[in-house]
């Protein structure tokens, strides 16, 4: 079978190509779909002009790619609406389509044309898209491509606040519990992009979504399933901990509730999730304006966490002796809390 | 759709997601945080798959890495390529599902039925069919970096698929003990070098990798050559393996060096065209090899015969994954001298198991001979004053890793203490143990080596007691399998006594094998006395009389 399909037709100007890509993305209207010949005649010609287009953008091997083609194509995509074109017939294009429209997605993206980013602008122009892409991670089809579509816009903090602050982002607290370890994995990669890749932007949403935000993060911490568990207490430590976070942090080690999340994680059965979940506990016992009913929990349950912790240990080198030095800190506070007088009741 | 017609139609969503549609058979591999099962699909018909079951909860650190493999290997798309019908958890568990590949894979199909190596038309079939996956990966931008005859798997039409992404790592291997573990915790090592996901790197970023990276595969794939056409790895004495047979079977491989090297009337003879391919993936620089691409036009896959080829000529009476498995597991356990988690390891299939190091060390080295169709040793001597050091201390490095067993280490290393200069010294591998007779082998090579240039007598003497003593040690363990299974006659059941009559046979083999090897011995050691005659005769620099007392 040959590779060299797309080579005949290659239109003359970047103007004329979009304008093709365009032309063969409408055709993919609702007549032609219910017309099944029309249809697939259709995904081959849009097929063929995403193959081409991954090869202007990347070169083929032998011919390096024109940087001014590159900026002219991205440009040309906005002004004729490609890109919505792009993501609502998403879910009709062949595998192979899709996959050349990820790449050049990330790509074209990242171009700058003259000083801004024309297609950052675009999208944030039509931030609707960005919801359509989050919802396609019902779709187990698209749900790998669009997943990788959302995490270049993430990049962007303008793209990544929109999706932080939408509708949507409640359903990735869904997405990261799919049965398809695929697509819940992907999702929950995009949900700790989302925390993690602009400290600004999320300690601001944090903020003010304090509580809608924590709510939904406490169902994750307490699933039944393993990995939602195990990556959603990795991930808090991940980013409650950064410097951006240290208000949010601070509120958070005040709350009883969330202090009793990471106790029962702390006992969990698997020794990742202790690990893991001692990192965030030790904040809660290391606070020095601990809440009088998290000094009452520690007193009460003392001995019973002093030997859990005595049997934790780390792995080996470096970080386990730092472990090591932490869990003395927290025994000895753990101790110190429980001889305290006035914390009977 | 249009696609369609170049790669297989996805549709994971028709596999279901929850383990109570799945029936386990039995098992067909198993690892340190893995099993593979061999399975039904209730809803579908019960039709036969793979599932690789991973506990999650061995691996220490996040999940990252699983989750960049699983959907690295979701987004590719081709015949010739393992994919994963599914995945999902199952509590701390990651179940994948994945075609059920009834022949296994071709390192257990050479192991089981073709112990010298496939057939030549067979090969050919074996690699266009891998390079097919290799180019469409390589196009894709990926690396596979662990092209061997354990991740090639064949089902029972003879249709080839290339396995082992990190995930899928190494399922269907007999043999593969804690090795596979160990494998694919490389694998995700060398994924983890990465930024990102490969194939969603920048063009610039996948264009770097042409020079170096893509041509590691074509290597791996002439290396890949030379184990199908011989069955077994070149230079397979290097890592050792502690699986009772494969050690016996595979020792003393420099003795058949040996003997090809004298032009053994028995040598198998190859096409020319096929020692003209492996020579070219051979080539020990990278940007002389040829791509994946360029190779399947090679005039050594013209007329290449199809998976039905496969099927009549090398399946047949080929006994079921699970007998195999099930048979391999039986001899692991019987094996006496298994040394905690390394001494169980099954690397045989790729005598490979410190990867990518040990493709480095091939490449830097060994010469292939495309002569003889092998690779030939860079002995220390040969090599520059620098370069000996740095494969000096490879050898030590991987006796250290490899064993803490304190075992033989003692009359080589008093032998070659005496007045070896560091350099020229293959006895840096003072602690061997047993296990690391394979190692013995290149020092006895090297010794022999030297002792042709008129020195180190003693380093030799000292090798060859030494061999001698493992082979010793060799027969013992034969004996005392043999008495173990001759006492075990009040083992539960019928199958444990089918096993027994099996591993009769093997042992009977291994008998024979066993006799040959002494033979060979033997004729080493006259080769010896012949040099040390030719020593004294030219009177070269100090002969002495108190080698080695030999037992």
């Amino acid at each position: 079978m040959s590779f060299s399909f797309f080579r005949p037709s290659r239109p003359k100007t970047t103007q004329e190509f979009v304008k093709a890509v365009k032309d063969s993305l409408m055709a993919l209207d609702t007549k032609t779909i219910v017309e099944v010949k029309a249809l697939e005649k259709a995904l081959e010609e849009v097929e063929k002009n995403f193959a081409t287009m991954r090869c202007m953008i990347s070169g083929d091997g032998e011919v390096e790619p024109n940087v001014d083609q590159i900026s002219q194509l991205a440009f040309e995509i906005c002004k004729e609406d490609v890109i919505t074109l792009i993501i609502h017939n998403l879910h009709i294009l062949g595998w192979e389509a899709r996959k050349d429209l990820v790449y050049c997605w990330a790509i074209l993206l990242k171009q700058k044309v003259g000083s801004t980013y024309c297609c950052v602008e675009y999208v944030e122009n039509h931030f609707e898209l960005l919801d359509s892409l989050v919802v396609s991670y019902d779709n187990k089809d698209i749900a790998l491509n669009c997943g990788n579509m959302l995490r270049e816009c993430i990049k962007f903090p303008t793209l990544a606040k929109y999706i932080l602050e939408s509708a949507s982002f409640e359903l990735f607290f869904k997405f990261v519990e799919l049965p398809n370890f695929d697509v819940a994995s992907d999702a929950f990669t995009t949900f700790k992009d989302l925390l993690t890749k602009h400290g600004d932007v999320v300690a601001e949403y944090l903020n003010i979504h304090y509580d809608e935000f924590f709510n939904l993060y406490e169902k994750l911490l307490t699933s039944a399933n393993y990995v939602t568990k195990r990556q959603s207490v990795k991930l808090l430590s991940d980013f409650l901990l950064e410097p951006p976070n240290s208000q949010i942090m601070k509120r958070y080690i005040l709350e009883v509730r969330y202090f009793k999340v990471m106790m029962t994680l702390l006992k969990d059965s698997s020794k990742n999730i202790q690990m893991t979940a001692f990192h965030i506990f030790k904040v809660f016992v290391a606070n020095p304006n601990k809440p009088l009913e998290i000094k009452v929990i520690l007193s009460k349950n003392h001995e019973k966490l002093v030997s859990l912790l005595h049997d934790l240990s780390g792995g080996k080198g470096a970080d386990d002796e730092q472990f090591e030095e932490e869990k003395d800190i927290i025994i000895k506070e753990i101790e110190r809390v429980s001889h305290l007088p006035n914390l009977e009741h | 759709m249009a696609h369609e017609e170049r790669e297989e139609p996805r549709k994971p969503q028709q596999f279901p997601l929850d383990a109570g549609s799945y029936k386990i058979v039995g098992e067909i591999g198993a690892g340190v945080s893995a099993v593979v099962y061999k399975a039904l699909c209730l809803p579908m018909g019960s039709v036969e798959v793979a599932i690789k079951s991973i506990d999650l909860d061995r691996s220490r650190t996040d999940l990252d890495s699983i989750r960049r493999e699983t959907k690295t290997l979701s987004l590719l798309s081709h015949p010739n390529i393992l994919n994963a019908h599914c995945s999902f958890t199952v509590d701390h568990r990651l179940w994948v599902v994945m075609p059920f590949m009834s022949a296994g894979s071709a390192h257990s199909i050479m192991a089981s039925s073709f112990p010298e190596g496939l057939p030549e038309p067979c090969i050919a079939v074996i690699l266009r069919e891998t390079l097919n996956a290799l180019s469409y990966l390589h196009n894709q931008g990926h690396l596979h970096r662990d092209i061997k005859a354990g991740n090639i798997l064949v089902d029972a039409g003879g249709a080839v698929k290339l396995a082992d992404f990190g995930v899928s790592a190494l399922i269907y291997e007999p043999g593969s003990g804690q090795g596979s573990s160990t494998s694919s915790s490389t694998s995700s090592l060398m994924l983890a070098n990465f930024t990102g996901t490969p194939y969603w790197m920048a063009p610039e970023v996948i264009h770097s990798h042409n020079g170096y990276g893509f041509k590691a595969d074509i290597w791996s794939l002439g290396i890949t050559a030379l184990e199908l056409a011989h069955g077994r790895p070149p230079l397979s004495h290097l890592p050792p393996s502690a699986s009772l047979l494969m050690k016996i079977t595979k020792r003393f491989r420099f003795s058949d060096y040996e003997k090809h090297k004298k032009d053994d009337p028995v040598r198998r003879k190859f096409s020319k065209s096929f020692k003209d391919m492996v020579a070219s993936c051979l080539c020990q620089d990278p940007s002389k090899r040829p791509t994946a691409e360029k190779l399947l036009k090679h005039s050594f896959f013209k007329n290449c015969k199809g998976a039905e080829f496969l099927a009549r000529h090398i399946l047949k009476g080929l006994p079921s994954v699970e007998d195999r498995h099930r048979q391999a597991k039986l001899l692991r356990s019987l094996s006496m001298n298994k040394s905690g988690e390394d001494g169980g390891e099954e690397d045989a299939e790729s005598g490979d198991p410190e990867g990518q190091s040990d493709k480095h060390r091939r490449i830097s080295g060994w010469n292939f001979n495309e002569e003889g169709f092998e690779l030939d040793p860079v002995f220390p001597n040969e090599v520059a004053l620098g370069d000996s050091s740095a494969r000096q201390a490879s050898f030590e490095g991987e006796g250290m890793d490899r064993d803490n067993v304190a075992g033989s280490k003692g009359p080589f290393e008093s032998a070659s203490c005496t007045d070896q200069s560091s350099t020229s010294s293959p006895a840096g591998a003072t602690n061997e143990s047993e296990d690391e007779c394979s190692d013995h082998q290149g020092s006895v090579l090297a010794a022999i080596h030297n002792a042709a240039r008129g020195f180190d007598k003693e380093v030799m003497m000292g090798s060859l007691a030494l061999l001698k003593r493992s082979l010793e040690d060799e027969l013992q363990k034969v004996n005392s399998l043999m008495s173990l299974l001759g006492g075990g006659g009040d083992q539960r059941g019928v199958e444990i006594a089918n096993r027994e009559e099996q591993l009769v046979q093997v042992i009977d083999k291994l008998k024979a094998k066993l006799e040959s090897e002494k033979k060979k011995n033997f004729e080493l050691e006259r080769e010896l006395e012949c040099l040390q005659h030719r020593i004294s005769g030219t009177g070269g620099e100090t002969v002495t009389d108190d080698a080695p007392v030999r037992d």
